[in-house]
C-alpha cells in the first residue's frame, strides 16, 4: 500500500500479463446451452458410460460402511481416487487398448512397478492429500475424475447430489448401484474394497477383477438395461421446459443419431451427423430435437462467421501498429471492394438489396468452405469475405424460419444466452437494413473488437490476467495473439462412446441387433 | 525491482479516500470499468472524476465504447482541451483527512498500467503537518485550473464538493515550482506549465553547471532532437545518454551527431528484460519518461508525463504546447536509474538509422489538434433532466441532437 514513505522508490507499473481463453466474442454459450439441452446426463468429459454404474456403487457401499459425517473430507476423496486408480490398471492390464480411462496416463508410466515393489502402491499413485507432488498422483484434481467430470453428469440423472463436499447417493443412484452389484460377483467386489483400503494392487488381483473393467457391459443384464432405461428416459427430473413439462430430447437425439449410422452414414463424425440434421429441417421441423440441432447449426454458422471475421482482424493486424480507426477504415474498403465481394455488389448497395439478390445457395458448402479457408493465414482476406456472406445467407435461408427459431429458444431457455443466432441476425442483419454495405461492414468489425474488448475484460472477473488479444493504446491497435474459429463441441462423441459401450452399434459402422432394437423403441 | 500494481495499492477502507480525480491523455473505458473502477470502489472510492485530452476522448468515444455499463452512474469523463496535448498522468484521491497523488507516465489504459514500461512515484499526506502537503496542494490547484472549462456536475465535483469534503485542501502557502524538502536528503518539486516552460523550470531548479551526466529513458523525441540540443546549450558541462527503444516511438532520426551526446539500446537494460507473463512475444513498450541529472553532489530526477519534446517541455523562453505534470526529485541519497534497473551492458546505437514509427505521430507532440465546429462541455442526467452544455452557439442551422441509448445502459432519454 502507498504510504507517507512511497515517494522514496519511483516504481514500476505492475501487470499480471496475459492469459489465453476460448470464445474471445463470448457468444458460445449459447451454443453450449443448446447441446447440453438436446443430451443432457452426459459431457464431453464423461466419455464411460460403466462409471456412472461403478461410482454409484462405491458411493453405495460408502454410506453403508462409513459413517460419512464422522470421516474427512480427504477420506472420502482417496475413497474415490483409489477405485479409480485400481480400475485404471485393471484397464491397463487387461484393455490396453481401451481409451478414456481415468488416470491411463498414470498407469501407462507406472506399468513396470509391478516389477520392481510387486505390486502397484495404489496409496502413493492415489491419495492427494499425503502426496505433495502432483506429479507422482494419477489425477490432480482433489475428488480425482468423480468431482471433476462425472459428477456433474450425475448429480444431473439423480443418482447422486453433494452435501457439504461431500458425494451422496440418491435413491435412483442406490438402483444403479443395486444392478452394478448384481453383475460383478461378491469376492470380486469384497476384495476391490479390501484392495481400496489396503492400497496394494497385486497382478493376481488384477487377474480376477475383470469384471471391473469398464468395457465389460454384458448385454441384458441389469446394469444395461438400467443404463439403457435411462438414457431413454426423460432427460432429468429437474430439466423441464418453459412450460414446466418433462422433456426427452436425449431420447430423440439417440434416435436420430442411430437413425444416421443406420441410413449407412460411415463418416461418422459430429459434424456430418448435424449436417443431416440440418438438412432434415430445411423445409420444416422433423422433430422437436432434430430442430435443435438444426437451430445448433446455425447458431455455429453464425458464430464461425464473426470468428472468422474476428480471426482474419487479428491475421490482418499481426505485426502492424495502427490507428485504430484507420485499421477499421482500410479493412472496411477491403471487404466492401466490389471486385472482391462473393455477392459482386457495389459498397453502396443496402443490405436489404443485397439479401434481396442473394440466391439461396447451399449453407453446408458455403460452411465447408469457409472452415477450409482458415486452416491458413494467407486465405484470411478471402475468408473475410465468406464470413459477411454466410451471415448474410444464414439470414436469408430463416428469414421466414424466425418464428420458430424464437419458439424453440424460448422454450429450452436458450433465449437469454448472449450470442444466440436470432440474436445475432438481429443486432448485425436485421438492424442494418438499410445501410449500405460499406456501412455495414464497419460497423460490424467495430462491434466486433468491442465484443471482443467486453468479453475479455469480464472474463477477467476480479483477476487481472488480460484475455485480450489485441491492445489499444493512444488509438493504436497493437496485435496480441491470434486466435483461430472453432466449433463447440457437442457430446457427440461421448454419444458415440456411449452407443459403442452398450453395444447399440458396432464399430462405428452400424446397428446391432440390440441398436435396431432400441431404434424401434424410440420411433414408437 | 519495485514494482507495484498503480490502483491495488491505494489503502482501502471506509476512513481512507472517498474521491479520486484523475488525469490522462488516452482513456480505456473498458479497462477503466473493469480494472480501475471496480478497484477504486472495492476501497471506498466512489466519487471519480477523469479529464482527458479531448481529442483523444472523441476518438474513443464511439469507437471502442460500446457496451459499458457504469458510465454517467459511477464516474464522468471529461475531454480538456489544450493548444497541444493534454498529456498529464495523474491519479490524485481524496480522503476526509487524508491525499494521495500516483504520478507517472502511464495513461489509464491496459499499457499504461503495466503492459508497457511505466514509471510511477506516490505522495501522501495525512496530516497538515505532512511534508507533502503543500506538493499536494500545489497538483490540487493544478487539476482545478485544468477543470476551469469544465460545466455542471464534473465542474462541481472539482470546485465545491471534494473540497468541502477535504480538511487538508484549504488555504495552504505553495510557492509553486520550487523544492519542498521532505526528509533530510531529499526535495521535491512539481512541473507543470504556466506562464514559464518547464525547461524554464528545470533551469531555475538545477545548478547547470554542477551537472555532468544526463541520462534520458524515453519513447518520444522530436526527430532533429531539438530539446537534446537545448539541453546540451545550458548545461555546458554535461555528457548525455538517451536510451532509445527500437520498433516503436519517434527517435531523433535527424539530429546532427554531436560528441556530447550517446544514443543506447533501451533492449539492452535490465529492466528491458522484464516481460510480460502469457505473452512472450508481446513487445513491452518503453513508455516512461525519467530525466535524471547527475552531479557531484545530488541527483535530480524527473519523473511524469513530459517526453523529451519542445512541445513538451518548451523552450528558455516558451512554454510547450502540452500540458505536462511532472515530479522533479533533488536527492543526496536515493540512486534513481539503479532502483529503476537502468543498469547493464551499455550498448551504443546509431539513432540515424532507427525509424520514426508514424503511426506513432498521431499520438506524440507532432499531431494537429482536431478542430470541432460545436463543442459539447458536459452532459448531466440528474433525475429526469438531461442538461447539455454547449461551448458557445454558433448560429449554426439544421443542427439536430441525436442521443443513443446503446451507447450506455442509460435509457428514456
Amino acid at each position: 500500500m502507498y504510504t507517507a514513505q512511497s515517494y522514496k522508490k519511483p516504481f514500476w507499473a505492475e501487470n499480471s500479463g496475459f492469459i489465453t481463453g476460448r470464445d474471445p466474442l463470448g457468444i458460445q454459450n449459447s451454443s453450449i446451452t443448446t447441446y447440453t439441452r438436446l443430451l443432457p446426463g452426459i459431457t464431453n468429459l464423461t466419455l464411460r458410460i460403466r462409471y456412472y454404474g461403478l461410482y454409484s456403487w462405491l458411493l453405495s457401499v460408502y454410506s453403508k460402511e462409513a459413517n460419512n459425517k464422522s470421516d474427512n473430507i480427504e477420506g472420502h476423496y482417496n475413497y474415490f481416487r483409489r477405485a479409480e486408480l485400481i480400475v485404471a490398471f485393471i484397464m491397463r492390464k487387461k484393455f490396453p487398448d481401451e481409451l478414456s480411462i481415468i488416470g491411463s496416463d498414470y498407469t501407462d508410466k507406472r506399468e513396470g512397478d509391478v516389477e520392481k515393489k510387486g505390486f502397484y502402491d495404489i496409496r502413493q499413485g492415489a491419495d492427494k492429500v499425503s502426496n505433495p507432488k502432483e506429479e507422482d498422483v494419477y489425477w490432480d484434481f482433489p475428488s480425482g475424475a468423480l468431482g471433476q467430470y462425472y459428477a456433474g453428469s450425475l448429480i444431473a440423472l439423480k443418482l447422486i447430489s453433494i452435501s457439504e463436499r461431500f458425494f451422496i447417493i440418491e435413491p435412483e443412484g442406490q438402483k444403479l448401484a443395486e444392478a452394478f452389484e448384481s453383475v460383478v460377483p461378491e469376492e470380486q467386489r469384497t476384495k476391490f474394497l479390501k484392495i481400496i483400503k489396503s492400497g496394494v494392487l497385486t497382478l493376481t488381483d488384477i487377474d480376477s477383477l475383470q469384471d471391473f473393467a469398464i468395457n465389460q457391459i454384458a448385454i441384458g443384464s441389469p446394469e444395461w438395461n438400467f443404463y439403457k432405461s435411462m438414457l431413454i428416459g426423460i432427460d432429468g427430473p429437474d430439466i423441464l421446459d418453459e412450460d414446466g413439462v418433462q422433456t426427452y430430447l436425449r431420447k430423440e437425439t439417440i434416435g436420430l443419431y442411430l437413425e444416421y449410422i443406420n441410413g449407412g452414414n460411415r463418416k461418422g463424425n459430429d459434424l456430418n451427423f448435424i449436417e443431416s440434421q440440418y438438412l432434415l429441417n430445411v423445409s420444416g421441423k422433423f422433430n422437436e430435437a432434430s430442430f435443435g440441432w438444426y437451430y445448433y447449426y446455425l447458431n455455429e454458422g453464425f458464430h464461425f462467421a464473426l470468428e472468422t471475421i474476428f480471426w482474419t482482424l487479428l491475421v490482418q493486424l499481426d505485426g502492424t501498429e495502427q490507428e485504430v480507426e484507420d485499421f477499421i477504415f482500410k479493412m472496411t474498403e477491403l471487404v466492401a471492394d466490389k471486385s472482391a465481394s462473393p455477392f459482386g455488389n457495389s459498397a453502396e448497395q443496402s443490405i436489404a438489396e443485397i439479401i434481396n439478390s442473394t440466391e439461396k445457395i447451399d449453407l453446408i458448402s458455403s460452411q465447408t468452405e469457409l472452415e477450409g479457408l482458415v486452416k491458413s493465414p494467407i486465405n484470411s482476406l478471402v475468408a473475410i469475405h465468406h464470413a459477411f456472406q454466410l451471415m448474410i445467407l444464414i439470414y436469408k435461408l430463416t428469414q421466414t424460419r424466425q418464428e420458430e427459431i424464437g419458439s424453440f429458444e424460448k422454450r429450452y431457455k436458450v433465449w437469454a444466452q448472449k450470442g444466440r443466432v436470432s440474436e445475432n441476425l438481429e443486432c448485425y442483419v436485421e438492424q442494418s437494413m438499410e445501410l449500405q454495405y460499406k456501412d455495414f461492414v464497419k460497423e460490424t468489425i467495430k462491434k466486433i473488437l468491442n465484443d471482443h474488448i467486453n468479453t475479455a475484460y469480464r472474463k477477467m472477473g476480479n483477476g487481472e490476467s488480460n484475455l485480450l488479444k489485441f491492445i489499444i493504446e493512444d488509438s493504436i491497435i497493437t496485435h496480441i495473439q491470434t486466435m483461430t474459429p472453432r466449433h463447440t463441441s457437442p457430446r457427440l462423441r461421448t454419444l458415440s462412446n456411449i452407443m459403442s459401450d452398450l453395444s447399440f452399434v458396432h464399430n462405428n459402422s452400424h446397428l446391432t441387433e440390440e441398436g435396431l432394437t432400441l431404434l424401434k423403441t424410440i420411433s414408437e | 525491482v519495485e514494482e507495484k500494481k498503480i490502483y491495488q495499492e491505494v489503502p482501502g477502507g471506509r476512513n481512507k479516500f472517498h474521491s479520486a480525480i484523475l488525469t490522462t491523455f488516452s482513456f480505456d473505458f473498458h479497462h477503466f470499468e473493469y480494472q480501475v473502477l471496480k478497484t477504486l470502489k472495492n476501497k471506498w472510492v466512489i466519487n471519480v472524476g477523469v479529464l482527458a485530452d479531448s481529442d483523444m476522448l472523441d476518438k474513443t468515444l464511439g469507437t471502442t465504447s460500446q457496451g459499458l455499463r457504469q458510465l454517467t452512474q459511477s464516474y464522468s469523463v471529461d475531454g480538456v482541451k489544450s493548444k497541444g496535448a493534454f498529456h498529464p498522468k495523474i491519479n490524485f484521491f481524496i480522503g476526509d483527512n487524508e491525499l494521495l497523488m500516483v504520478l507517472g507516465s502511464g495513461n489509464i489504459t491496459t499499457g499504461g498500467n503495466g503492459k508497457n514500461h511505466e514509471v510511477f512515484t506516490g505522495f501522501y499526506a495525512d496530516s497538515k503537518e505532512s511534508a507533502f502537503l503543500p506538493l499536494l496542494i500545489e497538483t490540487w490547484r493544478y487539476l482545478q485550473d485544468s477543470a476551469r472549462e469544465l460545466e455542471g456536475y464534473s465542474k462541481s465535483r472539482i470546485f465545491n464538493i471534494i473540497p468541502r469534503n477535504c480538511s487538508l485542501l484549504g488555504n495552504v502557502n505553495v510557492k509553486p515550482h520550487s523544492y519542498n524538502r521532505v526528509d533530510a536528503n531529499t526535495e521535491i518539486a512539481l512541473l507543470y506549465n504556466q506562464s514559464n516552460s518547464l525547461f524554464k523550470q528545470i533551469i531555475s531548479l538545477i545548478p547547470a553547471k554542477t551537472i555532468s551526466l544526463i541520462t534520458i529513458v524515453c519513447p518520444y523525441y522530436d526527430e532533429d532532437g531539438q530539446f537534446l540540443l537545448q539541453l546540451l546549450k545550458e548545461f555546458p558541462n554535461t555528457l548525455l545518454e538517451v536510451y532509445i527503444p527500437n520498433n516503436f516511438g519517434l527517435p531523433p532520426v535527424n539530429m546532427e551527431s554531436n560528441s556530447r551526446v550517446t544514443f543506447l539500446s533501451w533492449e539492452n537494460t535490465d529492466r528491458a528484460s522484464a516481460k510480460i507473463k502469457g505473452a512472450e512475444n508481446f513487445d513491452r513498450k518503453l513508455h516512461c519518461k525519467i530525466f535524471n541529472f547527475k552531479s557531484t553532489e545530488f541527483e535530480y530526477c524527473v519523473i511524469g508525463s513530459p517526453n523529451a519534446t519542445v512541445a513538451a517541455f518548451g523552450t528558455p523562453s516558451k512554454a510547450g504546447v502540452n500540458e505536462e505534470f511532472a515530479a522533479i526529485y533533488k536527492s543526496k541519497k536515493l540512486d534513481f536509474l539503479s532502483n529503476l534497473e537502468i543498469s547493464g551492458s551499455k550498448q551504443r546505437i546509431d539513432v540515424s538509422s532507427y525509424t520514426r514509427n508514424t503511426s506513432n505521430a498521431a499520438v506524440s507532440d507532432e499531431r494537429k489538434r482536431i478542430r470541432n465546429l460545436l463543442t459539447i462541455l458536459a452532459c448531466d442526467l440528474i433525475g429526469l433532466t438531461f442538461k447539455l452544455y454547449l461551448k458557445e452557439s454558433l448560429g449554426l442551422e439544421g443542427i439536430c441532437l441525436t442521443l443513443k441509448c446503446n451507447l450506455t445502459q442509460v435509457r428514456g432519454m
